[in-house]
């Protein structure tokens, strides 16, 4: 039944790099509304290469992106948030000199609405992370790991994005935090938000996958529905050996 | 005290191109060599405008503020747009700053013009000084504009999306900050602004065509002494080097004011290499 409902990512033959640079070759997957899809693979596997490329960062050398129904082909990045794609990187990459509430303001700077709106919305993020109403006027810098993780995501979630990627979310951070991030991007699938996660956190990430893709070296070497295989983790550990199953 | 006022109001006149100067660096991260230069043609305007065709001074400031940034539009387009390398930018936009020199020589000669000041130009006392109505309010005029820098930068969304910009480009992109078009718009911004205060530099200095020159220079001092990207550090930069100018001048004699102003900013780098409101452990990224 899955089968026949639409992507609302949908990465075809995706060749990416940096400059002449050939990274990733011929990716493909599809990211569903209200499903979790994990990318994984081996540090340099392509992963964060291909995000960057979704995101606008790194040029499409060939192949096709497709949001929705728009070619997000010579789209730039920043007019792709507007088109509902809203991409967290790697690394906690939020605003340290800005205030908890000013990260927030400015994830809400592509929408199309007031002030007024735009601090509406911040409110819906304080309470998907109470910490940060807590921490709002602190210095962005000044928090812990854990707590710029989870302004990372709400600043990415105030553009009131269709799909949210996100980078290694759990990197640098303690296991408990770990699956609190975890738990809450599992939330927010069931609001229909499409996410495409990057990890190297393999188990966590399976907990919560709908669809797997393990890449190796810039190819996909593995693919699949969660709900289509038992062995799952079996599977991906195969995968990540290098004797890809099926 | 009116050796004070005249080292203030002079070192005012520096931290205006100081933050002409930050405003680039703060959105593009180089500098507009030519930020003085552009300075000096709001300033020749003015001369025209209003010594000439005696236009009222409130649309002076409009007509030399709208002149000074379509000059600005077309330099970035020309001299900064075409540029992949920030710091090749130092040098093509040194090379506008050249042009613009020649252009107003051409124009308007070398001979120094006097520009009156609209609002008096008659010597009033002050806090036990003799000074210039022009003095006090180049003073304050600098004071306003970092304050609303300060007010603008944290109340809109623009301004922090200048501020997300200048701290990671890549970031302020994909929260759908546009920052080619931020930085452009900085950029004639920045052109407006040295405009619009031109009409109030003019009756300092005199429209002169050397006047790009040595303002470049105490200009980019000031700023190195207050902190590169330092808004409040222009201003204190500003005034340190227009008093040590002045005070050099009087009780040195006017060939100690260039070295005594070198002294001043190699004791500063000396004691805070990233200038005094710069924090260089800020910087760890």
């Amino acid at each position: 039944m899955t089968k026949h409902r639409k992507p609302i990512l949908e990465v075809k033959n995706l060749t990416t790099g940096y400059g002449d640079l050939v990274v990733v070759r011929d990716l493909s997957f599809e990211v569903y509304p209200g499903e979790i899809t994990v990318l994984l693979g081996r540090n340099g596997a392509g992963k964060t290469s291909s995000l960057r490329a979704l995101g606008g960062l790194n040029p499409l050398l060939s192949g096709s992106i497709r949001l929705g129904d728009v070619d997000l082909g010579r789209v730039p990045a920043a007019a792709r948030v507007r088109m509902g794609l809203s991409y967290v990187q790697e690394g906690k990459r939020v605003f340290h000199k800005l205030s908890v509430e000013q990260n927030l303001l400015l994830g809400g700077y592509s929408l199309p609405v007031g002030r007024r709106q735009i601090e509406g919305e911040i409110e819906r993020i304080y309470g998907l992370f109470p910490i940060l109403k807590q921490k709002r006027h602190d210095k962005a810098g000044s928090m812990s790991g854990g707590q710029q993780q989870m302004l990372a995501i709400g600043q990415a979630l105030m553009a009131q994005p269709k799909v949210l990627l996100l980078d290694e979310p759990s990197g640098g951070l303690a296991p408990v935090i770990v699956n609190e991030v975890f738990r809450t991007v599992d939330q927010l699938k069931d609001e229909g938000l499409a996410v495409l996660l990057v990890e190297q956190a393999v188990e966590a990430s399976l907990e919560i996958a709908d669809s797997v893709t393990v890449l190796d070296v810039g190819h996909t070497v593995f693919s699949a529905r969660t709900e289509e295989r038992d062995d799952m983790l079996d599977a991906v550990k195969e995968a990540y050996m290098g004797h890809p199953t099926s | 005290m009116t050796l004070v006022w005249g080292g203030l109001a002079l070192g005012a006149i520096y931290a205006l191109v100081a933050i002409g100067y930050n405003i680039v660096y703060l959105s593009a991260k180089t500098f507009n060599f030519a930020h003085a230069q552009l300075l000096m043609l709001g300033v020749f305007v003015t001369y025209t405008c209003l010594m000439e065709w005696r236009l009222p001074w409130l649309l002076v400031i409009v007509l030399a503020a709208a002149a000074v940034a379509v000059v600005a539009a077309i330099e970035n387009l020309v001299a900064v747009r075409p540029v992949k390398d920030v710091h090749n930018i130092l040098v093509t936009t040194l090379g506008a700053s050249t042009f613009l020199d020649g252009t107003v020589s051409l124009i308007w000669g070398n001979q120094p013009l006097a520009v009156s000041f609209p609002l008096g130009g008659n010597a009033i006392d002050l806090l036990g000084g003799r000074v210039y109505p022009i003095e006090p309010i180049l003073i304050l005029l600098v004071i306003v504009i970092v304050l609303a820098d300060f007010w603008i930068s944290r109340r809109f969304l623009v301004g922090l999306a200048l501020r997300a910009m200048s701290e990671d480009p890549e970031a302020a992109q994909l929260r759908g900050v546009n920052i080619r078009a931020m930085a452009f718009g900085a950029f004639v911004a920045a052109g407006a602004l040295a405009g619009a205060a031109a009409v109030f530099v003019g009756p300092k200095t005199f429209a002169v065509s050397t006047l790009g020159d040595s303002l470049a220079l105490k200009g980019f001092v000031a700023l190195a002494i207050g902190g590169f990207g330092s808004m409040p550090g222009a201003l204190v930069g500003g005034a340190a080097v227009g008093l040590v100018e002045i005070l050099a001048a009087r009780y040195l004699g006017g060939e100690y004011s260039n070295p005594m102003i070198f002294v001043m900013l190699l004791t500063v780098f000396i004691i805070r290499p990233a200038g005094l409101f710069v924090h260089s452990s800020e910087r760890t990224v």
